[in-house]
């Protein structure tokens, strides 16, 4: 059932799917048997295969039924998550199962495709196939991943014949052939696929619209189903209705949790349910699940009430690690609060909670970074590392000895044991910096509109006051976040502080831009409210930032070209800001640029020629109207620090 | 939340400063609200699976990364060579696929 609904979903998603296994499907959906039931009692199994299975039959078989669903499926599925007398080994593995489920569908995407997944080459032999002969190709030309150009079609079925003669080499291959196959063993039931449609017809009709449906029979005998409706390929419906059963039964379940992980972490799969618990909460919260705001609002309620827990520096790493993990999903600075004008209160209190924190209870130089023992956070307590696996001694004197877990940088850690022991755990140390950084951004932002706020007349002494203590405790945060970066990583202490963050996030790209949209944040509002504190300002330098971030990234134009029109950072707007900054503060920039190699003007030269190519790539892809959204505002601020640049030259 | 007030009586007017009635753009997939067009296009970028917009020149297949499709065509490349010697003329191949590897 699973491996038949994986398929289903594969094949919806390029938009033909094979009728039978679409029969195969409605069936299932009919639920004639009471099937669901029989799989969800399967949540207190023994067999962890077996429950692992069951989880994932169910959440891939509520995405293929989308909008037939059934509500009291929902129902069954979410009662083991409130209904218990007592905390016990089976009650945490139901929760856990039923968590699972809902997670897998909370986080389905509509599309997706690895970038560097060939899968739709081999599937090649199917989909082309239909493609070739389809004559409403222009129907279903917007699905890209179906979509081939007409000018390569002779090339491209002398590649997809090739690919049908040749044996399946991948597990995907196989995979995909399968149904294939099987019509083809089945070869006098569909000398008449007339028929065998007709008979399908007669009960498809009630639960799922058919008329939308375009049949196509291609040279193997295989019917497929060419979709049109655009509600095939939405899940959104679904992942409201989940969200909506479990939003009741939501401050029950938190509270269990919190009795879970407060008393009962020594029961067997405790730790377990608690990280689903979590990896669930994010995943609804996330900008990326495209769910309401309004439908996810009862999922903030609680966050406040686990703040306290990252003060609980004894909770096993991992849970830690996730819970940072939640909170820098709500403060989402990068894709959402940073462009908006109000911000929700409940994550302004959260912002506020953990500028405390690091202020008034040390929770900086209280946390525990450091990997446990190994180099792999998910090695808990109860895993034993092995320091020396030996070989048999047939093997030979020359590698009678290989380190196995203590992976680290170089040699000399196999020399120096006592260092590998005090690792730094270095994504901790990114998320925690991220989320304080996230986090005083959030505050200022919202100073700043306090601040714009007329009602708040400049004679209001308390304000005034009210202002002042958040601005001192803004930059108490982060000078401690400054020492707590510089001790953990063994900086030089006259290291500045932006070059620190850099390097700290440069392996995590979407990490390092969202920091430095919060730094050059920072800087602009605490110049724009005159802050009594100059000694921010250079520590600070969002021009500092970028200059160092040309280096990580070689000043390669291309790199800044990515990130652009890829959506997985929020460099768009961090480009477009800090052009504007430069615009505004064109001095600084000389100035900053002289600083960083001083006594030419190389560091000038070389930023800004990377800003000068970038400029030209992307109007070179405006102007074949390639490029995928508006980028005309940046391309005028690029023009714009062209000419400052230039006139600099001159003068 | 947010919800918007209706200013229309005359002795509300000293409000409307405050208040500043701005026009909203709201986010489709979320519903989360902006006042500047441009920020809710940035914003909603963050939703969408991104438009694939680099294409290989001989299958057609799109990617969102100028390096993916590098890696693509190096792959294909290889491919092609190893399979299609016999069937392909080589002109033909070059023709479409020229040695440099454009660019766009």
């Amino acid at each position: 059932m699973q491996l038949m609904f994986d398929i289903y979903l594969k094949q919806n998603n390029v938009g033909t799917i094979c009728s039978r296994l679409m029969y195969a499907c409605d069936i299932f959906v009919r639920n004639r048997h009471d099937w669901i039931t029989e799989i969800v009692e399967l949540a207190d199994h023994k067999s962890k295969f077996i429950t692992f299975v069951a989880c994932r039959v169910l959440a891939s078989f509520l995405i293929v039924s989308k909008d037939t669903v059934d509500e009291n499926w929902l129902q069954q599925i979410t009662e083991n998550v409130y209904l218990f007398d007592r905390i016990n080994r089976i009650t945490v593995q139901k929760i856990n199962f039923s968590l699972d489920i809902i997670k897998r569908i909370v986080e389905w995407k509509d599309v997706e495709q690895h970038p560097l997944d060939e899968t739709s080459y081999a599937n090649a032999p199917g989909t082309i196939q239909v493609q070739e002969d389809n004559p409403f190709r222009g129907s279903s030309s917007s699905q890209s991943s179906a979509g081939s150009s007409s000018r390569s079609d002779n090339l491209h079925s002398a590649f997809s014949n090739l690919q049908t003669h040749s044996s399946p080499s991948t597990s995907s291959d196989s995979k995909t052939s399968k149904p294939t196959s099987t019509f083809k063993l089945n070869e006098p039931v569909f000398k008449f696929p007339h028929d065998q449609s007709d008979s399908r017809m007669e009960p498809a009709d009630s639960p799922e619209p058919s008329q939308s449906r375009i049949e196509r029979v291609n040279e193997h005998g295989c019917i497929t189903v060419i979709l049109t409706d655009s509600e095939s390929f939405d899940t959104s419906h679904i992942k409201c209705l989940t969200i909506k059963t479990l939003e009741h039964h939501w401050p029950i379940l938190v509270k269990n949790m919190k009795l879970l992980l407060l008393r009962y972490l020594n029961l067997s799969n405790a730790e377990n349910c608690i990280l689903t618990f979590f990896s669930l909460w994010e995943n609804i919260i996330s900008v990326k699940a495209n769910l309401s705001v309004i439908d996810t609002k009862p999922f903030y309620a609680d966050l406040q009430g686990f703040v306290d827990l990252l003060r609980n520096t004894m909770l096993p790493g991992l849970i830690y690690a996730h819970l940072l993990s939640l909170f820098n999903e709500v403060l989402c600075y990068g894709s959402t609060l940073a462009l908006q004008d109000i911000l929700p209160e409940e994550i302004c209190c959260l912002a506020h909670s953990i500028v405390r924190y690091v202020k008034d209870f040390r929770l900086l130089s209280e946390v525990r970074v450091q990997s446990s023992r190994s180099g792999f956070g998910f090695l808990e307590h109860d895993c034993r590392v092995i320091h020396d696996y030996s070989l048999g001694p047939d093997i030979g004197p020359l590698s009678s000895s290989i380190q196995l877990v203590d992976q680290s940088y170089g040699e000399d850690d196999n020399e120096d044991s006592t260092q590998s022991r005090t690792e730094v755990d270095k994504t901790m140390l990114q998320r925690m910096s991220l989320l304080v950084l996230k986090s005083v951004a959030v505050t200022v932002k919202e100073m700043r509109c306090d601040s714009s706020d007329s009602s708040i007349d400049s004679s209001d002494y308390n304000a005034i006051q009210d202002m002042q203590i958040v601005e001192r405790s803004i930059r108490d945060v982060l000078k401690k976040l400054d020492v707590f970066i510089r001790n953990r990583l063994e900086f030089h202490p006259e290291t500045p502080f932006t070059k620190m963050l850099i390097h700290l996030f440069s392996e995590q790209d979407d990490y390092l831009i969202e920091s430095m949209v919060c730094t050059l944040d920072i800087t602009v509002g605490i110049v724009y409210r005159n802050s009594m504190y100059p000694d921010l300002i250079p520590m600070l330098n969002p021009i500092m930032s970028f200059i160092e971030f040309l280096r990580v990234v070689a000043h390669d134009s291309d790199v800044l070209l990515d990130y652009l029109v890829s959506n997985e950072t929020c460099f768009l707007l961090y480009l477009l800001r800090f052009l504007k900054y430069v615009r505004r503060n064109w001095p600084k920039f000389l100035d900053t640029c002289q600083q960083m190699d001083p006594g030419t003007t190389r560091g000038l030269d070389d930023t800004m020629r990377v800003l000068i190519r970038l400029r030209l790539q992307i109007s070179r892809l405006v102007s074949k109207s390639l490029f995928p959204y508006n980028i005309s505002p940046v391309l005028r601020l690029l023009e714009v620090c062209e000419s400052l640049y230039e006139g600099n030259e001159f003068s | 939340m947010f919800a918007v007030m209706q200013i229309d009586e005359d002795h509300t007017r000293d409000f409307r400063r405050k208040l500043r009635p701005k026009c909203e753009f709201v986010c489709k997939y979320c519903q989360r609200r902006f006042t500047k067009s441009y920020n809710l296009m940035i914003h909603e970028r963050t939703h969408k699976s991104p438009e694939l917009s680099f294409s290989c020149e001989v299958c057609g297949k799109s990617f969102k990364r100028q390096d993916n499709l590098r890696q693509h065509r190096s792959k294909i490349k290889q491919k092609l060579c190893s399979d299609y010697r016999m069937t392909l003329d080589a002109r033909q191949f070059y023709a479409r696929y020229p040695r440099t590897g454009s660019e766009h």
